[in-house]
């Protein structure tokens, strides 16, 4: 209930500025236009192996449509919430801290999903006749790929969050964040493109869960097995969030009012 | 003392103020490089397994991808306020400037630095690599080094007036992160690559409406490629100066209409 209500909440924030938000999607429109020409001038001279250059195109539109579903605010909010001392109000509320966060991210997550993710797929679709997958099985196994990449994004913006209490410079964690994303989820290339040493690093962090998992699913280029992976890291990264709220309610100190 | 001496000696003491957290500088720096580097690795890897993309090759799209980044960090080192001008508008921090004896644009300018040391070695040095390369391969002239400088400069220049152009239509629309995504993002992200890979909507909005395309494509094709003649230079130059003079007009015109919003 309580996440609910705060969801709610922020959907109707976010609302308020959908003059702002339009150009949002008209940028995130043009994002995707950009990596697509990559390999669309690639293709020309590659025959891109199981994709091809059709399969690449969609591979990397989808990416772009389910982007918007992990992309969370620089730390949840936290942040700002610590640098005018109303992280202490936060502490001392009936709701745990990770909860609140994470009720609140979602409802932007929701309205990411509704007024830019979906709006993305549908053009997309017109623009380059996005694969729609026909087995129920491929959206199920889909949704919950992707059900599970919103709440590794939630728990990894948390523990950005969490750390603007120790530092003021916290907002490089965050574009360190996205920068890794970048590179290790397989938004760009599939990763088994990628030379053996970087696909190492990859699959032994998180960040395939965002975009290689939930893309290899839909593509029907990959089984439901791969979805015990990012099971284990919803596990993993929820100990680390309820370990740092441990951590922030031992010591607060906030950088002013 | 000149307007330029205190403006060095405001941005001195935005320094300063900056390495008063010691560890939070360390930090931000190594951060700052790591992000780059990851940032470039990215297209990297994808040039690196395919070799070429539509007859350029990894060491000329570096050379874009050197001068573009190079121009935005020189940019972003001292229009650090301009880049981010919208809590300047919607916390009312612009109506304190205003109160300054100073010209509001320099006052703005001078209200915020950013340090860019980690950005500039990394970009910097790809630019550095892919010339050596390109050197080395007899592909340019050595010409090319006094031809980049030139067009670093021309470069930060258009990437200043973009940045000025979109924080002045804040005096009407208030919240402009959104517009600097599409001004600044997502076109910088497009001008890391050739333009020839686009469409033409896009080519002609990266060359007419945010000529991002003038930092680097249109002068490599005659610096790198020597596909166009030597009249892209003087143009890029024209071109960097109409944007400066249009985004300074669109600033004083922003200006004139502003009204505080209040915090």
């Amino acid at each position: 209930m309580v996440l609910w209500v705060l969801a709610k909440s922020m959907v109707r924030s976010r609302l308020q500025y959908s003059a702002s938000h339009a150009v949002r999607t008209a940028a995130s429109v043009i994002f995707g236009m950009i990596y697509v020409a990559i390999w669309q001038g690639i293709g020309e001279q590659d025959p891109l192996g199981e994709y091809g250059t059709e399969g690449m195109v969609h591979y990397i539109a989808f990416n772009q449509v389910i982007l918007w579903l992990t992309f969370t605010q620089y730390g949840l909010g936290l942040e700002e919430r610590v640098r005018t001392g109303q992280i202490a109000l936060d502490l001392a509320r009936p709701v745990h801290l990770f909860v609140f966060a994470a009720g609140r991210e979602a409802g932007s997550i929701a309205y990411n999903a509704i007024f830019t993710a979906l709006p993305l797929f549908f053009i997309y679709d017109w623009m380059f006749g996005l694969a729609v997958p026909r087995e129920p099985a491929v959206w199920l196994w889909t949704a919950a790929a992707l059900l599970m990449a919103v709440y590794s994004a939630l728990c990894i913006g948390y523990g950005i969050g969490v750390a603007s209490l120790w530092t003021v410079e916290g907002r490089w964690f965050h574009l360190l964040n996205y920068s890794l994303n970048f590179v290790l989820s397989g938004f760009l290339m599939p990763l088994q493109w990628m030379p053996d040493w970087l696909q190492a690093v990859a699959r032994a962090s998180p960040y395939p869960i965002f975009h290689s998992v939930p893309a290899g699913l839909y593509m029907g280029k990959a089984g439901p097995d791969t979805l015990l992976v990012p099971f284990l890291w919803c596990l993993l990264l929820t100990a680390g969030a309820l370990a740092a709220t441990k951590l922030v309610r031992r010591k607060v100190e906030v950088q002013g009012g | 003392m000149t307007w330029m001496g205190i403006c060095w000696l405001l941005y001195k003491m935005n320094v300063k103020a900056r390495m008063q957290y010691r560890l939070n500088f360390v930090l931000m720096t190594m951060l700052a490089s790591v992000v780059t580097v990851a940032e470039f690795l990215g297209l990297a890897v994808v040039l690196n397994a395919f070799g070429s993309i539509k007859g350029w090759s990894v060491w000329e799209i570096g050379y874009l991808y050197g001068v573009l980044m190079t121009a935005k960090y020189v940019y972003r080192a001292f229009g650090s306020a301009i880049n981010n001008f919208e809590p300047y508008l919607v916390n009312g921090q612009l109506d304190q400037l205003l109160l300054r004896p100073m010209p509001l644009l320099l006052a703005v300018i001078t209200s915020r630095t950013r340090m860019v040391g980690g950005e500039l070695l990394q970009s910097l040095t790809v630019l550095g690599v892919c010339i050596a390369r390109l050197l080395s391969e007899g592909r340019v002239t050595p010409w090319i080094l006094p031809q980049t400088l030139f067009i670093l400069a021309t470069g930060t220049v258009i990437m200043f007036s973009v940045g000025l152009a979109t924080a002045a239509i804040g005096f009407w629309i208030t919240r402009v992160e959104d517009l600097s995504v599409l001004t600044d993002n997502a076109t910088t992200t497009a001008c890391q690559l050739p333009l020839s890979l686009f469409p033409d909507w896009l080519r002609t909005l990266l060359l007419a409406v945010i000529p991002f395309g003038f930092i680097n494509y249109v002068p490599a094709m005659h610096i790198v490629k020597g596909e166009w003649g030597g009249w892209t230079l003087p143009l890029t130059g024209a071109v960097a100066a109409l944007s400066l003079a249009a985004a300074l007009w669109l600033w004083r015109i922003g200006v004139a209409k502003y009204q505080s919003t209040g915090t």
